[in-house]
């Protein structure tokens, strides 16, 4: 599961996400990528869920990159605690992302298997996503 | 290299809002530079799809207004979610003036690897260079015959006399990596460890 190895500071605030991602939006590795339509917090273990349901349809063939990393601590209070005495402790870690944001990015197999795998994996994420394809993408030049 | 022809008309007004009333009738706005003045102008979206959806790299000949010129694209904006093109820099060519663009790869030949039961990987889809845009080709040609399991072909093994190579000399353009199905064909020849 991706997280970081260690942290500057142990808590962070909520912080809002608006607008569209105007980085990380466009194909920069492979053929095809997996976008996402709107904006949340994705967690560490969803990105897992989503790599292995992505691998696992290629069949270990082709390479994938993951453009997200989940690098901001979600904090959680204990279950039957009262109000205050201060801030939980960290459960998770999440990447906040924004419409537009290149999730997933595939290569080394044909287009039809990596969009099934695209839509698998889609599956595993709490957002609406759509499939894009590299714009000087060929079927025999890949 | 390929060249294709253009018109465009000028935008009378510059800004965001006379940029989203051209979107919405269908036109992308785009600037042409590089020469002596920058030009604002309009183009159609759906003559543009040519040049824009290809590995090929296009020279240009526009008509904007009457005036003739030759460009390249040199920069492309496109919305996050929707994909639709927002803006395009053009860049104008001036004779005698050298200009870098991206030329795609073309691997040539069947590799001495790939007939071993090598699996032959493109590393680079495009090669940034340096050059005059007469002397430029269609594609970069790669002769990959020579390559065994585990060669490579890099950057400073290519040679041009009109142009000059800008991506780093190490960089490796194609290599055969070595497959299982090799790796057990090698181990079953006798006398081989």
């Amino acid at each position: 599961m991706l997280q970081p190895k260690k942290t500057k500071y142990r808590r962070q605030q909520k912080g809002r996400m608006k607008g569209n991602s105007y980085r990380g939006h466009e194909i920069a590795f492979g053929s095809f990528a997996l976008k996402t339509l709107e904006n949340a917090w994705i967690t560490g273990r969803q990105i897992e869920a989503a790599r292995q349901a992505l691998t696992r349809f290629m069949k270990r063939e082709g390479q994938i990159w993951i453009r997200i990393f989940p690098d901001k601590p979600v904090t959680k209070k204990p279950a039957e605690v009262r109000m205050g005495k201060g801030k939980g402790a960290p459960e998770y870690f999440v990447a906040p992302i924004t419409p537009g944001r290149i999730i997933f990015e595939a290569e080394g197999v044909p287009l039809e298997v990596a969009k099934e795998a695209m839509r698998l994996a889609a599956q595993k994420l709490p957002v609406a996503t759509k499939f894009v394809v590299r714009r000087d993408y060929v079927e025999d030049n890949s | 290299m390929k060249a294709i022809s253009m018109s465009g008309s000028l935008r009378e007004n510059v800004g965001k809002k006379a940029a989203r009333q051209s979107r919405r009738e269908g036109l992308v706005p785009s600037v042409l530079y590089g020469g002596k003045d920058q030009i604002h102008f309009c183009l159609d979206e759906k003559s543009l799809k040519k040049v824009i959806y290809t590995p090929d790299v296009y020279l240009i000949n526009f008509d904007i207004a009457g005036t003739k010129k030759q460009a390249v694209i040199q920069d492309l904006q496109v919305h996050p979610t929707t994909d639709k093109v927002l803006h395009i820099d053009f860049l104008e060519i001036t004779p005698g003036k050298p200009v870098i663009m991206n030329l795609p790869i073309r691997l040539e030949g069947v590799a001495l690897g790939v007939l071993a039961g090598g699996k032959l990987v493109k590393k680079f889809r495009t090669l940034k260079v340096k050059g005059l845009v007469e002397n430029m080709p269609e594609e970069i040609k790669v002769n990959v015959t020579k390559l065994e399991i585990g060669g490579t072909v890099k950057v400073s093994s290519l040679t041009s006399d009109t142009l000059q190579f800008l991506d780093r000399p190490t960089g490796i353009v194609a290599t055969v990596k070595s497959t299982r199905a090799a790796a057990t064909a090698e181990e079953a020849v006798p006398g081989k460890k």
